[in-house]
């Protein structure tokens, strides 16, 4: 990567985390994570009733569970599965204003008569994007687990699955989180593409957004639907190969299924990127 | 005058679904000029500009800045070239210091001395550590002019630079244009619709409508052979309409409500006051007019 490139990045890294939108992200998940781990504590008075426990109620019907196997773990795996829906949200909020926002700003007018090549705007456009999703991903792992090991404590992790029980030691719940987080931000990445070259179709920044959101709960909801017709679909939608930081928490790790999905998910980031750069090369700036 | 050619447009053509809005066009603008670029609204100024800078493709010919084809060398191009495209948007979060940091990178790199140095070139050092969120338009216009010199250009395009500010601002702009032509040798590429803006500041000038090229030249010789009007109120009227139609070096004279509009060169009309004054008839008002107004709505066919 050349000086220039970092250059363009660093810029693309002002610019993009001095704006209150980038904060939004990292506000919510700061101000929402405690809460859910205090409503979680509070739950846990219910007894049964509990979320803690509904999520290990299908091992109670197999096993005699005894004492507590909820800890800071179990509550960091349960908002995991932000990873969905709302991550991707946020990821969303910041990806889809990077051409857009610029555009309906304005701003393109006064960067794009420099001499600076319009594939290297994008490229370091995508690489802030691809940074942002890293500081998310790293931010909610260190407040979930950090908020969770405070509340709730810290020990073995029993993984709550349907119909077997899989306990992992203390230190390998760790690696499996760290690894878990990792596969998480390679999807996030995707999405971040998503909404990128979507943004470079768009005027404003809300209809990538709104885009993004659209086709992602779409797939997630083709993903899970029994019908034959969606199962056709399945194999070609890069949501099907989000769920590698599930994955992580199997034992064995299925090494073969991540690195199949792995592949899936780089070939739609670079497809998305591919896309991002043959429009913005032909757009015309006349905003 | 330098013939070298800093721009030239060959055939250049945009066409917006079936609709061309610029066709044809071929412009030259020589090295040292201050070419004033005129047309009406929706004649195709800004889409031009935004070709000449990269932001619109177009759909067919050529564009050459500094001898590099803009298609081909689009880097070369525009590395001696500064600009301002409508209305100057900035990142309104970030101060006007960090605004024009970000520019110069992008430009190659800029050193704090030359942004303290445009910055004070439009009067903005005390606010360069402001948000420019915090500005009114004539400060981002200002701040506009600021960040198209950043670079130390060759060749600055303007689009309307005077939009928005006031007299005194616009004053000064027009002064600036005339300095960095002048001391700078800065080429200057003016869009206006202020057609004396033009006559003020340019040497050579361009007029399109609906997109096509209708005139191109030295402004003194495209415009030299026209008169002034003058616009008179006196009294009696009739009395003074016919003194003056017996005048040989008086062009024309028409009676327009309660006034007389007489043509004549611009040396004549003291002589002319001169005359209604020795013939006892009253001279409460007298207005001079460029003709360049009505040569423009000719050029354009809105007359």
């Amino acid at each position: 990567m050349g000086l220039k490139m970092l250059k363009l990045i660093h810029i693309e890294n002002i610019k993009t985390f001095g704006k209150w939108r980038t904060g939004i992200g990292f506000a919510a998940i700061g101000v929402l994570l405690p809460l859910i781990m205090i409503a979680m504590g509070l739950d846990m008075r219910h007894g049964p009733a509990a979320l803690a426990e509904r999520t290990v109620r299908g091992l109670r019907e197999d096993f005699l569970v005894v004492g507590s196997i909820f800890n800071g773990f179990s509550a960091a795996y349960i908002v995991m599965n932000s990873l969905w829906v709302h991550i991707p949200f946020l990821i969303a909020l910041v990806a889809g204003d990077q051409v857009a926002g610029e555009g309906a700003a304005g701003t393109f007018r006064i960067t794009l008569i420099r001499p600076v090549s319009r594939t290297q705007v994008i490229t370091a456009k995508l690489a802030t994007t691809f940074l942002y999703t890293v500081f998310l991903i790293l931010f909610l792992a260190l407040l979930s687990l950090g908020f969770g090991i405070a509340f709730f404590g810290r020990g073995d992790f029993l993984v709550p699955r349907p119909k077997e029980i899989l306990v992992l030691l203390e230190a390998e719940t760790w690696l499996r989180f760290g690894l878990a987080y990792l596969l998480a931000i390679w999807a996030m990445w995707t999405v971040a593409s998503l909404a990128l070259f979507l943004s470079t179709l768009a005027e404003n920044s809300l209809g990538p957004v709104i885009g993004t959101m659209a086709i992602v709960i779409a797939s997630l909801i083709i993903s899970k639907m029994p019908f034959e017709l969606f199962k056709m679909i399945r194999p070609f939608l890069f949501t099907t190969y989000m769920d590698g930081w599930l994955k992580a928490f199997q034992d064995p790790v299925p090494w073969q299924h991540i690195a199949t999905s792995t592949l899936y998910l780089g070939i739609y980031t670079l497809s998305f990127f591919l896309l991002s750069l043959l429009v913005f090369n032909r757009k015309d700036i006349l905003s | 005058m330098n013939s070298d050619i800093v721009l030239r447009t060959q055939g250049l053509s945009k066409r917006f679904g079936r609709r061309f809005v610029i066709n044809d066009l071929n412009l030259e603008v020589y090295r040292g000029d201050v070419f004033g670029f005129l047309g009406p609204n929706a004649a195709g100024k800004s889409i031009t500009i935004r070709m000449l800078l990269g932001l619109v493709k177009p759909t067919s010919g050529e564009i050459e800045l500094f001898g590099h084809s803009l298609q081909k060398s689009p880097k070369k191009a525009l590395a001696k070239i500064g600009g301002i495209v409508e209305k100057p948007d900035f990142y309104l979060y970030l101060s006007a210091r960090r605004n024009l940091e970000i520019l110069g990178a992008l430009s190659g790199g800029v050193n704090k001395e030359k942004n303290a140095q445009v910055l004070a070139l439009v009067g903005l050092t005390d606010r360069a550590k402001d948000k420019v969120k915090t500005f009114s338009h004539g400060m981002k216009q200002r701040l506009g002019i600021a960040q198209a010199l950043l670079s130390d250009p060759d060749l600055v395009v303007f689009d309307e630079p005077t939009s928005g500010l006031d007299p005194q601002g616009m004053k000064e702009v027009r002064e600036l244009i005339v300095r960095l032509s002048q001391e700078q040798g800065i080429t200057v590429f003016l869009s206006s619709h202020l057609l004396h803006e033009i006559e003020q500041v340019a040497t050579r000038m361009a007029i399109i409508n609906r997109g096509e090229l209708m005139v191109q030249g030295d402004v003194k010789k495209l415009l030299g052979g026209l008169e002034d009007a003058v616009l008179l109120r006196v009294a009696p009227l009739e009395r003074a309409a016919d003194l003056l139609r017996k005048q040989t070096w008086i062009s024309s004279i028409s009676v327009n409500g309660d006034s007389l509009k007489v043509t004549l060169p611009h040396s004549l009309v003291p002589r002319m006051n001169a005359l209604l004054v020795e013939n006892r008839i009253e001279v409460s008002a007298m207005v001079p007019r460029r003709l360049l107004e009505d040569y423009f709505l000719s050029i354009t066919g809105e007359a």
